[in-house]
Formats: C-alpha cells, structure tokens, sequence
C-alpha cells in the first residue's frame, strides 16, 4: 500500500476546491483535487486518501456513486458531502452510506476545518481500531443515532433528549463556546441545531436527529463542556425536545 | 323579434287560441242560428193557426172576399214573402199576388214536397216537417211553413159547396217568411266572434311576449352575454340574479360555476407561478451557492488572520456576516423552491395555533400587542405537518405585528369547522388591525420577492407560506382594508387531501 495522503477533494466547481485546498494548507494537509467522477474515481484507486470531500452533484455521475465506491474500495477512507442540497433526503442517504457527516455550501473557514479535523480523528481511531462502542445509558430507554455522531433518547414520558455521542468531542480540540438554540425554539432532523467553537478557530456543527419542539435547554455544558465527553449519555446531553413526527423521523435513524 | 322561443311560443299559443274560440264560436253561433230558426218556425206556426182560425169563419161562410181580404192584409207585413191557400188540386185560391190565383203548384215543388214525397200523400206531418228553409231565385233566404187545413164536419155538411167527408185535407195554407235578419244577425254575431277571438289571440300573444321578454328573455340573454365573456376569459363576470325561480337559479350557479372557475384558475396559475418561480429561484441559488462558498471561505480565513489589524478585522467581519445573510436568504430560496413535502400526522389544529402563539406571546406583548384567541371547540383531527403549520402561522403573526407597528393594536385568532364542496375543512384566521395591504397588492403578496417591508424582509416570508399550504392542499385567501387591517384565512382538509380535486384529475386521466 502506497503512502496514505490526507485530503482528496472532489469538486466541479473551481472557486470551492480553491477555497477547501486554501483552508486544508493551511492545517498543513496535502490536498488533491479531482473536477469530475472520472478523474475522481482514478485518483481513489490509485491513492489512500484519509479524508475525501465530495460534491454530490458531479459531471458524469452522481456522488453517491463515487461514495459507494469509496467506501468499497477504501472503507477506512472518511468521506464528508460537500453539498448545495443539504436535504435531510441527502443527508438520510449519505449516512446510509457510510459518510462521516455532511457540510452544506457555502460554509466558512471554522466549519470546513471543524468538520475536516474531526474527521481526521476519527480516521485515526478508525486506523488504531480504537472506535468507541456507543453505551448503552439506560437499557429501559430507546437509543437512536443520526449518523455516527449525534442520538435522540426517548424518554418514558414522551420527551426526547438529544446530544452528540462519544466520538464527537473526542475528536474536538479544546472547546470554545457551545451555541445552544432558543428556548423557544425548533430543531429540524437533519439541520444543524448546536455549533461547538473550538479554540483553535474550528466549528462543529451538531445536527439534529429528531425534529420538535425545544422543551429544555442543559445550560451547564455551555460552562463544563467536558462534560461532552465525560458523560455524553448522562449530564452531557444538549437539548430535550417534545418530538413531531417521531414515528416518520425514526425510519432515518439507526437503533442503538 | 330576436328571440325565436318567444315566437314559437306565441304562433303555438294562437294556434289554440284560434282552433279553440274558433270552435267554441262556431258552436254558440251555430246553436244561437238553431234556436233562431226554432223560434222561428214556432212563430211561423202560430202566424199559420191564426190565419187559420181568422180565416176559419170566412170560409165556413164561403164568404171568398173576407179571405181575400184577411190574406192580403197579412201578406202586405214585411216578413212575409208569400202567403197563400191552394186547394187539394194544387191551385192556388188565395193569395196576395193575384196573378197567382188558378195558377196549378207542381206537387214537387218545395211547398208540397213534404206530403207528397211517396206516392200516396201523407195527411198528418210534425211541425218540423212542414216547415223548410231555402234560398229563393233571388239569392234570399226563406222559411217556409204549411199548414194543412183539414175536413171538419161543419165543412161538410155546409150547404154552400160541401166538401166530401171522404175528404181529409181540404186545402193547405202555405207561409213564406224571409230569414233576411235572422242572416243578418247571425253574420254580425260572426263578425264579433271573429273580432273577440283576434283581440283575444292579440291580448295573449302580447302578455305571452311580455312574461317570456321578463322571464325568459331577459335571463337567457344574460346568461349568453355571461357564457360569451367567460368563453373570452373574463372570469369576474357576474349576473344580477333578480327572480328566484329556475332561470335565477340557474343564474345563481352559473355565477357559482364562475366563481368557482376564477377560483381554480387563480389557484392553477398562482402554482404554475410558484413551480416556475421555484425552478428559477433553486437554479440562481445552486448557481450563487459556489461563489458564495468562496466568498465566505476567504473572508473567514481573512477574519482569521487579521489579529493585528483591527480596523481590516471590522471591515472583514462585515463582509463574513452579510455573505452569511446571503446564506441565509439563500437557503430560505432553496427551502421555498423545494416545497418539503409534508411529514403529516394527525394534529389537533388548535394545539398547533396554541404552539405558534406560544412562541411569538412575547415578541407581541413587547410591540403592545393584544391577541384575542377563538378557539372552536371540539375540532376534529387534521393530517396536517404542525412544524410546517407553526412555521405558516409564526409568518403570519409577525406580519400583521409588523403590519400594526409601534403604536400597537390588537390581533384576533380563531379556528373553525367548515364543510367545503363536501369536503371538511379545518380553518384558521389570523385578523390584525394593522396598515392593510392595497387591492393592487392583495394578489401579489403571496409571490417570491414580493415585499412591502423596504428591505427589513427577502419577500419569501408568504411565498413559503403559500408552498406549504398548497403541499397541504389547502388553500390562504386575504381580504384587506387599507388602514383598517387585514384577514388571513387557511384552510386545511382534515383527511390531508382533496376527494374532488383527486376525482377531477381521475377524469383527466382517463380522458
């Protein structure tokens, strides 16, 4: 196996591969660039790349093609959708797939770099096959994850918490600041409803696994957010939720 | 006369009038000529016994020239054309006419035809058989009338001549009258009956014309002018529906059908608007998104590495929050044009109504606002997505805080039950006292980029609103005064979908 190289960006669009290749040398990565599935497709087979960021809109193919086969051809391969249809359909089937997360276009410097690091993280836990089981809280309680990062437990009474797993903060640096939503507030499944600020200018953005109506807020992880990794099932949680649509909503989660 | 029902309708009418007065004046004319010539012939009978009988003495005397005298006397009165006797033989013995008498009558002759018809004459006739009408050389009509005068035993045995008791008639008076004016009445009387039964067929036909001009004309021709400027595309048309019988009904649902037409066709065309509109509106901000991406990404990284430098720092944060606005509006363009389909779910409408008011209580109370809530009890379930209805109702309760301003005023929200082209319908009303919204304006509001806020709004807001609630299949209307305020109402089927709208597009499938 030829050297592992960091970051392939696959992307028609000139002035967004300029703007990813700017920000990812600046963190010192090597990025390589692919305009269309062809090219894209050759240069997976050809090199091991850590982390690939993908258009979903391609010349000649659509992404979820090229996902597909990445994620046959190099499974260890961290895959992020660059996308200008940031649909929950989109997001529903780029995790079916196996993608690490999604970023909608247009995004800033913090979001490319949070979401590009984090990634790296967890490719390296990937590699060290030291991934994290997800704990089970309370086997009375019912568990479910949006992708690898974010879960929804459903309460007795109705309720739904929610909150990000694990995986999530380790693969932070130090935290910053945590945005919470509005107390009033909604969260929509598959959009973003928390951002994390990390000190090292990054922003993770947190995505909703269910949609609802914000009951509660847990206002101590915006002074401890160490509790997000200490106790990520427990006192670490984010936002509690009477949900809408649960039964429709839980088809696009996985159990836990 | 334009219209050919009325003339049909008059030509059938004098039809019958004719044919009935015709017959009905045919019939008392004719029975009236009867009864004329009945009494006629009863007079003629009386006149024939009085001669008789003034006569009688006379000829039991043999006394010639009293009889003479009697029958001239009679025949000089008008009616009569001839009076005269003849014997048994056929001559004529008395009579007015001088040069008649001795003269034979031919036993064929109208006079004698009644008794002498067979062969051997007959002695007794009824009334009826004695008297005859015919018209003389002269073209007049006449009534004849013979009277038979019979053998009587003072005849006989009179010593003058002494007719034979073998003998029964001796001799037979025979009256002409002229029915001259009887004619002359019957052809006056024929001549008004005509002249009623024009007037009659005149006086219908014009009332006829009249009530169908009222009751038929006037409507049917209103419905043509109405139908032809429907046909041209003019759906605003109405009729002035002024009588309730079938001809106003029929108007009254032909405004209906109008109506409901202008409707669906605004409807149609406001969604092949939105669907374009839309199409356009995700082309530009797929098209945007990428030199957004560049914009934003570089800025940032800017921002980022201008620690030192805090007046760039300022300008560089400028830049980044408003390319973030256009994020925003971007993504509000994208969410509009994509028309998320609806996650619905069984939903009590007014919980949701509840939800929304919930949310932005504060927001109104801080403007000076008031809200007044209606709710109906006992509302049924709607399948409805709450998120998207929340999202519809919040639009639309900061318009109309946006539309009541600083000064403050009131807000009224109510949910009711309708039943709408047999569908139910759950529906909402957000009324405010706010500026209102212009006619010219009330159809537009509901387009993308409509804004009357002068900058503080993208003009999604109601496009957005709109989408969702034609993804319910629903319908908002607005009805506004300006400076008095505006009403928003939606309604939303309660099974989610349109039954007729679902039939009508069977139709089409199978046409």
């Amino acid at each position: 196996m030829s050297d592992e190289l960091d970051i392939l960006v696959i992307e028609d669009e000139l002035v967004v591969q300029e703007a990813a290749d700017r920000v990812l040398r600046l963190e010192g990565l090597g990025v390589d660039r692919a305009m269309d599935s062809e090219s894209a497709v050759d240069m997976v087979r050809r090199n091991v790349y850590k982390v690939i960021l993908s258009d979903l809109m391609l010349p000649g193919a659509s992404g979820f093609d090229i996902i597909e086969l990445i994620k046959t051809a190099r499974p260890a391969a961290q895959v992020i959708v660059i996308t200008g249809y940031a649909t929950l359909e989109n997001a529903i089937k780029s995790f079916q797939l196996g993608v690490f997360d999604f970023i909608p276009k247009p995004f800033d410097f913090g979001e490319l770099l949070g979401v590009v690091r984090r990634a790296l993280r967890y490719h390296e836990l990937v590699l060290a096959g030291s991934v994290p089981s997800p704990l089970q809280a309370d086997p009375a309680q019912e568990l479910y994850a949006l992708g690898q990062h974010t879960w929804a437990l459903l309460d007795p009474e109705g309720s739904a918490t929610l909150g990000v797993a694990e995986t999530f903060p380790n693969q932070m640096g130090e935290v910053n600041s945590v945005e919470l939503p509005d107390i009033d507030g909604y969260t929509t499944q598959g959009r973003c409803f928390v951002r994390i600020h990390s000190a090292d200018d990054a922003v993770y953005r947190v995505l909703a696994p269910l949609s609802g109506q914000i009951m509660a807020l847990n206002n101590r992880v915006r002074e401890e957010s160490e509790l997000l990794s200490s106790d990520p099932y427990g006192d670490g949680w984010l936002v509690r939720i009477i949900p809408e649509n649960l039964e429709e909503e839980l088809c696009n989660l996985t159990h836990r | 006369m334009k219209s050919r029902i009325g003339l049909q309708l008059i030509l059938a009418v004098a039809a019958v009038s004719l044919t009935v007065f015709g017959l009905l004046s045919n019939f008392l004319i004719n029975s009236q000529h009867r009864s004329l010539v009945t009494q006629m012939e009863q007079h003629a009978e009386q006149i024939t016994e009085t001669i008789k009988r003034s006569t009688r003495y006379a000829m039991l005397r043999n006394r010639r020239d009293d009889v003479h005298q009697i029958i001239d006397a009679i025949g000089e009165q008008e009616e009569f054309t001839k009076v005269r006797i003849f014997n048994k033989e056929g001559e004529i013995i008395y009579s007015p006419d001088r040069s008649a008498l001795g003269t034979m009558v031919d036993k064929r002759a109208e006079a004698c035809y009644a008794c002498h018809e067979a062969d051997s004459p007959l002695e007794r006739l009824s009334t009826s058989r004695r008297t005859r009408s015919y018209t003389d050389s002269e073209g007049r009509p006449n009534l004849g009338i013979i009277n038979p005068i019979y053998n009587e035993p003072n005849c006989s045995s009179a010593d003058c001549h002494a007719h034979p008791t073998s003998q029964s008639v001796l001799g037979v008076l025979d009256v002409t009258m002229s029915l001259d004016k009887i004619q002359q009445q019957m052809a006056a009387n024929r001549r008004k009956a005509i002249l009623l039964t024009a007037l009659a067929i005149f006086s219908t036909s014009a009332i006829i014309l009249l009530l169908h001009q009222q009751l038929v004309g006037k409507p049917v021709r209103q419905l043509l002018q109405a139908t032809e400027k429907v046909a041209d595309g003019d759906l605003t048309h109405r009729i002035e529906v002024k009588r309730n019988n079938e001809l106003g009904k029929l108007q009254t649902s032909f405004n209906e059908m109008t109506r409901g037409l202008s409707e669906a066709q605004n409807q149609l065309y406001q969604s092949d608007k939105m669907a374009s509109v839309g199409r356009l509106a995700a082309g530009i901000a797929h098209e945007i998104n990428n030199p957004l991406t560049g914009v934003l990404s570089f800025s940032s990284l800017l921002l980022k590495n201008a620690t030192d430098n805090s007046e760039l720092r300022a300008d560089l944060e400028i830049i980044v929050r408003e390319t973030k606005r256009c994020r925003e509006i971007v993504k509000g363009l994208l969410d509009f044009s994509r028309q998320i389909p609806p996650r619905k779910t069984r939903v009590n409408l007014n919980k949701t109504v509840k939800r929304a008011l919930d949310i932005v209580d504060h927001q109104l109370a801080v403007k000076n606002i008031a809200v007044t809530t209606t709710m109906k009890e006992d509302l049924p379930s709607a399948r409805l997505d709450s998120n998207q209805i929340v999202h519809v109702l919040i639009n639309l309760l900061v318009n109309a805080a946006d539309a009541i301003g600083p000064r403050g005023g009131e807000i009224f929200v109510s949910t009711d039950l309708e039943e709408i082209e047999g569908n139910q319908m759950v529906e909402v009303k957000v009324a405010d006292t706010g500026c209102g919204i212009p006619l010219s304006e009330q159809n537009k509001i509901f387009e993308p980029f409509f804004s009357t806020k002068e900058g503080k709004g993208t003009g999604l807001g109601l496009a957005v609103v709109w989408g969702i609630i034609n993804e319910h299949n629903g319908s908002i209307s607005v009805t506004s005064q300006p400076e008095r305020g505006s009403t928003f109402t939606i309604l939303l089927p309660t099974n989610g979908r349109m039954e007729l709208s679902e039939k009508s597009h069977d139709h089409e499938r199978r046409a």
